[in-house]
């Protein structure tokens, strides 16, 4: 075709098409003569070089022939050789020139001469406008110009777009727009756009484009997208019959609008097109011939195991990709069955989200049977699956329900014991004849896409012979040694905790090595904080109060803070905790629940004397440690994700950024740094989540004020929305750090100030005072001449400490974390000790303005360690663990005189999670919550759709988000739990950030104890229990009592206790053991699952009032005890757990 | 001089300050009517968006299935002539003397269930750090219950966020149940909890609870806890739970107040009864058309069988309470987070609407006119009397003697009980 020229005015050698422009019909006279059969110039380059290529263009520039536009390269636009080619596609050749377009506004200008040349249109003229196109990403919402004539703001008239084709951001997808604007008989102008539905993935791929159309017949729309035909719909003005508007304004490729950024295309253009005619649908179809991959084994994996290969931005949720993108991910698995994707990690060890669509290769070498076999493919997303090279079927495109009006449908299981599918997955059935040989088998899964959240459902493999139960597809060596896996729920749940427990440790392996990447930097600050430490001041530590016992160095602080009239009588509160309360305390301060039996059995055991050094080694090691601070910094920095659209303050789910942060036992001021930093995936709980405060007006002064307080002890709250009247700083300082985290000057909304109203009503009452007013706009600044931080160190930052590029928010972050300001560190040793001990070194944790230092000395002391151990935090823990202050035995605040009341620790409550973990670890039995989302089959944006997973820990419940009253989308399970923690001041949402929580008690707490579902769930004797262990090997109700009380209590009965207790047991202990069923249960029968797209379904209103009632009955209990010595033994749990002594620390 | 200064220097003289609309404002205050005597409140929340130009603010016939924009039904007089409802409503328009519908309620929030259903409750937009409490935590905390053995505030629902106590803390919180069947939570003992369990249970705990203070007698902490526990088991007590059992009433009056939502309500009147100041029904009940009162769709077709479900138990609570002589001392309210437009959607429902919609009212003592305010000839906007948020919370406070101009603490920090509301002046004698 391109060598089929009519009337050709100007052509280049011909052979290899770099970049063209086909202009069919020189001029309109001529193109109206012969429609089909126009004039064509190509402009085509061989062998040319980009120089030559340009010169030539200049050339022709200087000629200014009549007819023929010439082009310009303007900006950073060039020719590169990146074209596509015959790797990839049929029919092109092997090298190609493209043009690049580096930076937004780089665009290629055809001008033009007059208003009826070859390049322009109206009524009755055909037009196809063509390209091949290379993007790495589109916003969602972006319009961005492959072609447009018209509208690049060279002449005064901006409405005078005669055509453009543009790629539109829509859903994660580019979309084709073709766009015009017309002037109706009133001159107005109006625009006119038509939409494809379908689009491609901006995956850094070549892709290619076309639309043909006849102006004046809106209907004779035709889309084409990598060589599928597309429909689409005309919005804006719509559809129209009216002629486009046309004048002498240049055609730009590449970009628009004066180069506007968000119309710009960057990345890569070829063979972009413009015909004075309809072409054929089918030739611009067979434009994109690609040369499909097929999938091959790594050529270093193991065959031995099930290989599975992840590769992001692949395709589109319903589309394989032609081309396999690099590999992002390896990891490998014993069955063909996978239930979660591992975690992906960014820089310093960040969560990041998989870039969906992800295509998921899973490859296995196993022996089918001889004869005919069943492959029953299950995934959520569209899968293929390969065998021996061929493909042998594809499951359905994933359907995605925004609406919650699907019906509610039941999976009939054709075997009694299948497995159900998880809600959302699809199931498809293969039929393959083998000759009971070896075969390579591939599943490839589409998973999830740019907008859905990338899960897996159940995907795997099975296969039978006959009525047989399926089996899982699973590697000849893996097989001998596991046996058969079969799809029912028992085997197939042993088989997923394996595998759960295998990704968790490469997850582990991932967060140590991207974390690992920045260690150096982080060492390197620690060696700079030492020498800021050496250059000052040294410490004096007190002599030795030889009248009273000590420790450690703490206690010196601390027993020399006594007045000589109160010394004498410290001695009568100087009595020490007894191994086992000092156990049980250390447990619940360190990892937030008391020790098992063999926890205690392993502390008695050790030499007495040791065991307190022993226990405080041991539980500062104990990873659970994560799972006890997670909670409190939860708290402090307003972690407040919702599982259904985001409200009032929100934010992304930071806390898994938390967890391994603890789990890393991160210095604290990389902790703060990585939090001020807000990098990574905000959905998939990196810190990024902390950057949200949606429907906040300016979520920027709102995290100022979180990490003011919780790092400074600054409490910039009123400032939010006028000066604070307590305090010395105005609005504008908050404003200035929260510009600083913005990275630039942010402006004061009307919503952030105080209404004159509220004035106009107070007068001169007033406490508050407002000096700055809506609109005024704040620069970013470290607030030092009317504010306090001007103790924590100048403007001026060492760039030694920067760890990224010198914005504000990274100097922000240095500032706060820099050695020399001592109120860092000062702030997190108190709240260390506030949170161990139950009193503060100061007492108002978050405001130090004007308030009491208690211990000064004290303070710094603990700080130098803090700072000279590199931020680590359980260095300084194990000093106080260590302090006998610490070791003392509890006090009532009220209980000794003031003076006194600072020698020990306060007796204080549990946390709420410390209540909810503690039940589950008193009974032995583990959390069990449904999955935390209400879309549960992954079908909805993530923008309005989270999944917190199941629950294993307290902190890892959230708000159950129910403002819709619809039991369907009750969470019965979680809701035991919420309905607890709530009731002891956890907050279902954290709007604000909180240091201390409301302890008082009231009777709804004994209430939700007694009688929630909870205690019914962890006090219930099941097969899963510990208790229910003990319950069986007890040799007499008195060793089981003695049991009871040691997990629950750490302690032994008192005599009274034993007796009361051992009363109720002794009657049926002989005769409690009872043989289990010889036979099976049948299986429960299958009934659906409630999800976000059908919860206004009766049935699914239906099925979860069922759930909450059976979770209200509780757990089905254990066979091997008799009922009504079981009974009893549960009260005897029920009893222990809800005593007023386990709600207090030792 | 600035503009405060003015201001505080004009009424210092008693100057008439035309034009200034916060000092009109405040005139028509020192006019307000006393406040109130109504001792309780049944707040009834249709969850979803009631359709205001279905129920209680019709107007010209329209039809679902036509997609023609309208009131979905026919249109009926009621006891206050002038003031008409649809049809489905027969028994509250006999009733509409001890009614009013306030018909041009608004705000702005049309896209979020959630944070129009905190907006009602709040009683203001969210823009700030603070988490304020609910209207029932708000008139619990400033009135209290009427009896020691009886919580203040009462749940018939979900527990969520838009019914909680904010800033004032847990111990303003609700009891809660969330259906009639299980009792109320943390009071009502499992199933297979019998008595002779319960003995065993409170037996081996006791031992536990008389160890515990015997060791620690000086502590306070822990007795504070241990009272708590034994306030509970007072609660949790046959006295209070009677309450919770219906069946004490004649099967007549029970059978007036309809299904399980009418249930609720006369739950919520015994409640009242035994002294608790503040109980929200809610009518969650969205079996019955598949959508609850968020009629998308084809929610609206059987949007009919919720409007009578709502008209029979609350004529029969606005009887019943008139027959116990309870009704001037209980304030009905029915509330929702916002109405719905006349138009509908492609398959014959409707969207939502917060420009205007209607809150009702009912009892308490007040001067009831069937209706107040006035929206156009389709109910898409205001026309007269616009009553915001604030306003329609200064109006239930006013009702019940609390001044709407308090200020509740957020720790130190003053937070006024209403944003600037000013009670529905009309309804006070």
């Amino acid at each position: 075709m391109r060598n089929s020229i009519q009337g050709c005015i100007h052509r280049f050698a011909l052979g290899m098409v770099i970049f063209c422009l086909h202009l069919a019909a020189i001029n309109r006279a001529l193109a109206a003569e012969t429609k089909m059969q126009a004039s064509q110039a190509v402009w085509s380059s061989d062998n040319l070089t980009t120089e030559q290529l340009e010169a030539v263009i200049d050339a022709d520039n200087s000629n200014a022939q009549p007819d023929l536009p010439s082009y310009r390269l303007v900006g950073g636009a060039h020719f590169a050789e990146c074209g596509p080619n015959a790797a990839s596609f049929k029919g092109l050749p092997e090298k190609n020139l493209a043009i690049k377009l580096v930076r937004p506004g780089d665009h290629l200008r055809i001008p033009d001469r007059d208003e009826r040349g070859p390049l322009d249109f109206s009524n009755g003229d055909a037009i196809t406008l063509e390209a091949w196109v290379r993007i790495n990403t589109i916003k969602n919402g972006s319009n961005v110009y492959i072609l447009g004539k018209g509208r690049t703001y060279e002449t005064q008239r901006s409405e005078n777009h005669n055509y453009a084709l543009r790629l539109s951001g829509k859903g994660g997808q580019a979309k084709l727009s073709f766009l015009f604007s017309t002037i109706d008989e009133n001159g107005k102008s109006q625009y006119h756009r038509w939409t494809s539905k379908d689009g491609f993935v901006a995956d850094g791929d070549w892709h290619h484009v076309a639309i043909s159309y006849l102006f004046g017949k809106p209907e004779s729309i035709d889309g084409f997208v990598d060589g599928q035909q597309t429909k689409g719909s005309w919005d804006m003005a719509g559809a129209t019959r009216l002629p486009p508007a046309n004048d002498n304004d240049s055609v730009w490729v590449g970009s628009s609008r004066g180069g506007d950024p968000s119309n710009s295309l960057v990345g890569e253009l070829d063979a972009v097109q413009i015909h004075r005619q309809k072409v054929a649908a089918q030739e611009l179809i067979s434009r994109h011939d690609p040369i499909d991959y097929s999938p091959t084994w790594p050529a270093t994996a193991d065959k031995a195991l099930v290989t599975i290969s992840l590769f992001e931005s692949a395709g589109s949720p319903t589309t394989f990709p032609h081309k396999l993108p690099e590999e992002a991910f390896r990891f490998t698995a014993s069955s063909l069955a996978i239930h979660r994707l591992p975690l992906k990690f960014g820089s310093g060890g960040v969560r990041e989200s998989w870039g969906g669509p992800v295509l998921m290769q899973s490859f296995v070498q196993s022996t089918l049977p001889a004869g005919e076999v069943e492959l029953l493919v299950r995934s959520p997303g569209r899968s293929r699956l390969w065998v021996d090279g061929q493909i042998l079927g594809l499951t359905p495109p994933r359907k995605l329900f925004t609406s919650a009006h699907q019906p509610f449908e039941i999976y009939q299981p054709d075997m009694p014991w299948l497995r159900v599918p998880r809600v959302g997955d699809q199931e498809v059935r293969f039929k393959f004849n083998s000759p009971g040989k070896l075969h390579e088998i591939v599943l490839e899964s589409l998973v999830g896409s740019s907008t859905s959240r990338c899960e897996l459902g159940e995907t795997l493999v099975a296969f039978r012979q006959g009525n047989a139960m399926f089996t899982l597809l699973t590697p000849d060596p893996q097989l001998a040694a596991s046996g058969p896996i079969h799809l029912v729920d028992a085997e197939f749940l042993k088989y997923r905790k394996q595998l759960e427990q295998q990704l968790s440790r490469i997850d582990r392996q991932s967060l140590e090595d991207e974390s690992a990447k920045e260690d150096e930097f982080w060492n390197q600050r620690h060696r700079i904080a030492r020498e800021v430490l050496e250059k000052q001041r040294a410490l004096v530590v007190p002599e030795a109060n030889s009248a009273l016992k000590e420790h450690n160095t703490i206690d010196r602080f601390i027993n020399n803070r006594l007045s000589a009239a109160t010394q004498p009588e410290a001695p009568q509160i100087d009595r020490l905790t007894n191994d086992l309360e000092f156990l049980r305390r250390t447990s619940l301060e360190t990892v937030g629940v008391p020790p098992s039996v063999e926890e205690i059995e392993e502390f008695e055991a050790q030499t007495a004397g040791t065991r307190r050094e022993w226990a405080i080694a041991k539980l500062l090691k104990d990873e659970r440690w994560a799972d006890h601070w997670v909670s409190y910094w939860q708290d402090v920095l307003a972690e407040n994700p919702n599982i259904l659209k985001p409200k009032l303050n929100n934010t992304g789910p930071f806390r898994w950024w938390l967890y391994d942060s603890l789990i890393l036992n991160k210095p604290m001021d990389r902790f703060a740094t990585e939090l001020i930093r807000m990098e990574g995936s905000p959905y998939a709980g990196a810190p990024a989540g902390f950057s949200w405060a949606t429907e906040n007006d300016v979520p920027m002064a709102e995290k100022a004020h979180i990490i003011a307080g919780a790092f400074l002890s600054v409490d910039m709250k009123c400032a939010r929305c006028h000066d604070a009247p307590y305090h010395p700083w105005k609005q504008k300082d908050l404003f200035s750090l929260g510009a600083m985290l913005e990275n630039k000057a942010i402006k004061v909304p009307e919503t952030s100030s105080v209404p004159t109203a509220f004035f106009d009503r107070k007068g001169s009452d007033s406490p508050i005072a407002v000096t700055m007013k809506p609109g005024d706009v704040i620069e970013p600044r470290w607030p030092t001449d009317t504010f306090e931080l001007q103790e924590f160190g100048s403007n001026d930052v060492d760039p030694r400490l920067l760890g990224r590029p010198a914005a504000p928010r990274e100097q922000l972050a240095a500032m706060i974390t820099r050695a020399e300001n001592r109120r860092f560190a000062a702030t997190l040793v108190n709240r260390l000790w506030t949170r161990l001990m139950g009193w503060g070194l100061v007492d108002d944790t978050d405001d130090w303005y004007e308030a009491e230092l208690r211990q000064p000395e004290l303070i710094d002391y603990l700080s130098r360690e803090l700072i000279g151990s590199g931020y680590d935090l359980k260095h300084v823990t194990r000093l106080i663990l260590q302090s006998r202050t610490y070791q003392r035995q509890a006090i009532d605040e009220t209980s000794v005189k003031r003076e006194l009341a600072f020698f020990a620790p306060w007796r204080h409550r549990l946390s709420a999670e410390q209540v909810v973990d503690s039940m589950h670890q008193a009974a032995g039995v583990a959390m069990d919550t449904e999955p935390i989302t209400f879309d549960p089959e992954a079908s909805q944006k993530i923008e309005n759709f989270l999944n917190l997973g199941e629950a294993s820990r307290a902190w890892q419940l959230t708000s159950l988000s129910n403002e819709r009253d619809r039991p369907s989308l009750s969470l019965p399970k979680a809701a035991t739990i919420v309905e607890c923690l709530e009731a002891f001041g956890w907050r279902q949402s954290r709007q604000s950030p909180l240091t201390h929580r409301e302890y008082e008690a009231n009777m709804v707490q004994p209430g939700v104890v007694a009688n929630g579902a909870l205690t019914g769930f962890v006090s219930r004797l099941t097969d899963q229990s510990t208790t229910t262990q003990f319950a069986i090997q007890s040799q007499s109700p008195d060793q089981f009592v003695e049991r009871l009380f040691m997990s629950v209590l750490t302690r032994q009965p008192s005599p009274e206790e034993r007796a009361a207790f051992v009363a109720q047991l002794s009657d049926g202990f002989a005769n409690r053991l009872q043989a289990p069923p010889a036979t099976e249960k049948l299986p429960p029968l299958s009934r659906g699952f409630a999800t976000w797209s059908n919860h206004f379904a009766v049935e699914a209103n239906a099925l979860m009032r069922d759930i909450e009632l059976e979770v209200a009955a509780g757990p089905e209990p254990t066979s091997r005890l008799t009922m009504a010595w079981r009974e009893k033994a549960e009260d005897a749990l029920w009893a222990l757990v809800n005593s007023p002594e386990f709600q207090f620390v030792p | 001089m600035d503009r405060r200064k003015f201001l505080a220097q004009s009424t210092a003289v008693g100057l008439a300050a035309s034009g200034m609309t916060r000092l009109a404002a405040e005139d028509h205050l020192s006019s307000l009517p006393a406040a109130g005597k109504a001792e309780h409140v049944i707040f009834i929340w249709l969850g979803g968006g009631m359709s205001q130009i279905d129920t209680f603010d019709p107007k010209q016939r329209g039809s679902s299935k036509e997609r023609k924009p309208g009131t979905d039904y026919d249109v009926i007089d009621t006891a206050v002539p002038g003031v008409q409802v649809c049809q489905h409503l027969s028994r509250m328009a006999a009733r509409m003397d001890r009614v009013t519908a306030l018909r041009t309620v608004h705000h702005e929030m049309i896209d979020e269930h959630a944070a129009a259903v905190y907006w009602v409750h709040v009683g203001r937009p969210v823009n700030g750090t603070i988490q304020y409490p609910a209207i029932g935590a708000a008139v619990a905390h400033e009135r209290g219950a009427l009896d020691d053995s009886a919580p203040a505030y009462t749940v018939i629902g979900y527990p969520n966020m838009s019914r909680s106590p904010g800033f004032l803390g847990a111990k303003h919180g609700y009891l809660y149940l969330t259906d009639l069947s299980s009792g109320p939570r943390g009071l009502t003992r499992p199933d297979y909890v019998t008595q002779e369990r319960q003995f065993r249970r409170m037996a081996m705990l006791d031992s536990v609870r008389k160890t515990t203070l015997a060791k620690l007698p000086d502590s306070k902490l822990l007795q504070a806890y241990d009272e708590a526990l034994s306030e509970n088991q007072r609660l949790a007590g046959p006295d209070f739970m009677r309450v919770f059992d219906l069946q004490r009433e004649s099967s007549a009056l029970r059978e007036s107040y309809g299904g399980e939502f009418g249930q609720r309500c006369l739950l919520a009147r015994r409640l009242t009864e035994h002294g608790v100041r503040f109980v929200e029904v809610s009518h969650n009940l969205n079996f019955v058309n598949g959508t609850g009162w968020d009629t998308h769709q084809e929610g609206q077709q059987n949007q009919w069988t919720l409007i009578e479900e709502l008209d029979q138990a609350v004529a029969a609570l606005i009887d019943d309470l008139e027959a116990r002589k309870k009704l001037d001392k209980t304030l009905i309210v029915i509330g929702t987070e916002f109405g719905r437009p006349p138009e509908f959607d492609s398959a014959g429902g409707r969207g939502h609407q917060s420009r205007t919609f209607s809150l009702v009212l009912a009892g308490g003592g007040l001067q009831h006119r069937g209706a107040i305010g006035v929206t156009d000839e389709m109910s898409k906007s205001v026309v007269e009397r616009p009553i915001s948020i604030p306003d329609f919370h200064a109006t239930i406070h006013h009702a019940l003697g609390i001044d709407f101009r308090t200020e509740l603490y957020d720790g130190n920090r003053p937070v006024p009980i209403t944003d600037n509301g000013t009670p529905v002046a009309e309804l006070f004698a």
